[in-house]
């Protein structure tokens, strides 16, 4: 037997996961018309193609990335992250492979610059210029 | 009477919600997918990055890098950018490198063709499906000589 407290939770969670679904299509819609969508996977391919190249260089050097447009971002073994904070449902993701043996995973949160350096066979994300000897 | 007749059942309601979450669904579906496909004609170019330009990358990366197979020289420490030291051409290098455990990168297999003997190593990720192939001209470095030799390089999208 159903009582009328029922039909009104119901229509509670009803409207909680209208809410849910309407609030994941206007994030993503605006984040494809604005652009940003494209603008973070830019900055993914651009980093992993510099971590590509780095790892192709016999001996040292680093490339400095100044435009990163107020994103954030995370370096694993074996790929890139860009996005606006951790809850964002369109980040930027993009693949490397990186050389040397030692694990990488370093969080950036809106960082003005990033540098990515190759020193003795190992690749290092700073948010400083190392000294190369 | 007219307030009786709309709120005359509960399945009339329950029918009538039925009907408008099914047209808002599928408005919103459409207003979605609307939005999307007009927006990746305009802003799809931004994220591309030129053919050939990865590929090109991970090449240069077997040929120059000393962790790979380029010949370095004890003494000095110089690296010899495209030429191959016959002691280093070796799956556990190759792995050392060039350590793609998935498929979501470029696979490759490296066939190097030296003194009558053919010898071809395999990244993690190759499944065997030819995408494209080159082959280079290189040097090798064998024995305190450096001789002519040929690399055929087959390359597989990643996935």
């Amino acid at each position: 037997m159903k009582k009328r407290g029922d039909v009104s939770l119901r229509f509670l969670l009803e409207l909680v996961a209208s809410f849910l679904v309407a609030y994941m299509a206007v994030s993503v819609s605006v984040s494809y018309t604005q652009g940003t969508i494209f603008e973070k996977l830019h900055i993914a391919k651009d980093l992993a193609m510099q971590i590509n190249a780095l790892s192709s260089l016999p001996g040292d050097g680093y490339i400095i990335n100044t435009k990163l447009y107020g994103y954030s971002l995370h370096f694993s073994d074996n790929k890139v992250e860009v996005f606006e904070d951790s809850a964002d449902l369109s980040k930027g993701v993009y693949y490397f492979v990186k050389i040397g043996s030692n694990r990488l995973d370093s969080r950036f949160s809106k960082p003005k610059q990033v540098v990515i350096s190759k020193i003795n066979n190992e690749i290092i994300i700073t948010e400083e210029i190392p000294v190369l000897k | 009477m007219q307030l009786k007749a709309i709120h005359g059942k509960r399945a009339d309601i329950s029918a009538r919600k039925m009907i408008f979450y099914g047209i808002f669904g599928f408005l919103a579906a459409i207003t979605f997918l609307l939005v999307a496909w007009f927006s990746v004609y305009d802003g799809s170019y931004l994220s591309k990055i030129p053919p050939d330009l990865e590929n090109y990358l991970f090449v240069q990366r077997f040929l120059n890098s000393n962790l790979c197979f380029a010949f370095q020289d004890k003494e000095t420490e110089r690296v010899y950018p495209w030429v191959i030291d016959m002691t280093k051409f070796r799956q556990e290098n190759l792995d050392n490198c060039y350590n793609a455990k998935d498929t979501n990168v470029k696979a490759y297999s490296l066939t190097l063709s030296h003194n009558n003997k053919k010898t071809t190593l395999t990244t993690k990720n190759w499944e065997g499906f030819l995408k494209k192939g080159e082959t280079r001209q290189i040097f090798v470095y064998d024995s305190g000589n450096i001789r002519r030799a040929e690399l055929f390089i087959e390359m597989q999208d990643a996935k």
